[in-house]
């Protein structure tokens, strides 16, 4: 009778419900009552229910009730801020600026904003620190130089410099120490 | 090792195996002033250097320009000096950071090369000699946090304002810049992989990203 083998005729009376007639599964298919454990939990609870009273039946189900309607508060409130936060996370907040990155790399990377911008009269610019290699020394300088606006500049610093390569060659012809 | 010929012989050997970390893996992002706490924390809990809390530093970096016009084309060799402000003693640093080269879309860094030193405060002196020039100068303030090889710098940009560092500064956005380096020998693109899963970690908080500079440049 047992057997470990696929069994096609049974799998075809129970609609495919039950493959194999095996040694394993065989005791769950062929028992009709519930469990010994599980059959005097019941008959304990039974037993109880019939001796409870029904007036203190109907209150423990109120506070059950009020329980279960409590957690149930709590649980579809945080769901809620939950929901929200994550909405807000999404498509509102703003943590970073991509304007501001760029504006910070190109100083750092070249000087964009910082330069000792050299103004055209040939006075050191004020506000520029020239803490320790101030252009001081260049002051009086070719004017050709102080008319290259800093934006020019500050591109021939980190690029091929390719239509602007005039500018700096005369700048730089005319500079006091030839270099 | 003690003439110099041997030590020249050395370094050619140093740079023959490919031992010497002379690329720099970049990504650069920025976060807004407000955020830069939430930033910060996230780091701490990030990062290896968790007891001691991070590093913070106060540096003035000169960028100087070395041209050299007589030859044909002008070529400009950018040298920076970096010195401590708030450590007296610490030797001053001679960097030179080369062209980036941004690669395609699979290489998820910018790399470029650098070289470091350390070296004494008359090194403002020798580059003026040198005849190099004085191009910009600014101030960074922030933190720094180390994960393995990786080094992440949040730093405050500051202009100059005054004559001396520290007086009248100026900062140059509402954000901290927010830097993620590694310096490894030539070769090593690995590092790049793991640099973009720690970047992927800080979003949406900052966005790290390879940053053109030549874009940046037309953008001016």
């Amino acid at each position: 009778m047992l057997s470990p083998e696929r069994d096609e005729q049974l799998a075809q009376m129970t609609e495919h419900r039950v493959t194999t007639f095996a040694h394993d599964l065989v005791p769950d298919y062929l028992r009709t009552k519930l469990e010994p454990l599980a059959e005097n939990k019941m008959l304990q609870l039974e037993h109880k229910a019939q001796n409870l009273q029904c007036d203190n039946a109907q209150k423990q189900i109120a506070a059950y009730q009020k329980v279960v309607s409590h957690v149930w508060d709590i649980v579809s409130k945080a769901r809620e801020e939950w929901e929200v936060e994550s909405s807000s996370r999404g498509n509102t907040q703003q943590n970073s600026s991509v304007a501001d990155t760029h504006s910070l790399v190109a100083a750092v990377g070249m000087g964009k904003g910082l330069k000792l911008g050299p103004n055209p009269n040939g006075q050191p610019n004020p506000t520029s620190g020239g803490m320790m290699v101030a252009p001081q020394g260049r002051t009086g300088g070719p004017p050709g130089q102080g008319q290259i606006p800093p934006s020019t500049q500050a591109m021939t610093m980190n690029k091929a410099p390719s239509a602007i390569k005039t500018n700096i060659k005369s700048a730089a012809q005319m500079h006091p120490y030839g270099r | 090792m003690s003439t110099p010929g041997t030590a020249m012989d050395s370094l050619s050997a140093a740079l023959k195996c490919n031992i010497i970390p002379n690329q720099e893996y970049l990504l650069q992002g920025s976060v807004l002033d407000q955020y830069v706490e939430v930033l910060l924390h996230r780091l701490r809990g990030l990062c290896d250097n968790v007891d001691s809390g991070p590093e913070s530093f106060h540096d003035h970096e000169l960028c100087f320009t070395l041209r050299a016009a007589n030859t044909g084309a002008p070529m400009v060799l950018p040298l920076r000096v970096r010195r401590a402000l708030d450590v007296n003693d610490a030797p001053f640093q001679l960097r030179y950071v080369g062209q980036q080269e941004l690669g395609d879309k699979n290489r998820p860094t910018v790399v470029r090369s650098s070289i470091d030193m350390a070296c004494s405060s008359t090194i403002v002196e020798f580059l003026t000699e040198l005849g190099c020039r004085l191009d910009f100068e600014y101030i960074a303030r922030g933190y720094m946090f180390r994960k393995g090889r990786m080094k992440i710098t949040v730093s405050k940009i500051f202009k100059m304002g005054g004559n001396k560092p520290g007086e009248g500064v100026e900062p140059i956005s509402q954000s901290y810049l927010v830097e993620l380096s590694v310096l490894a020998p030539s070769g090593q693109d690995a590092i790049g992989e793991d640099m973009r899963v720690f970047a992927e970690q800080l979003r949406p908080l900052v966005q790290l990203e390879k940053i053109d500079y030549k874009r940046l440049g037309n953008m001016m």
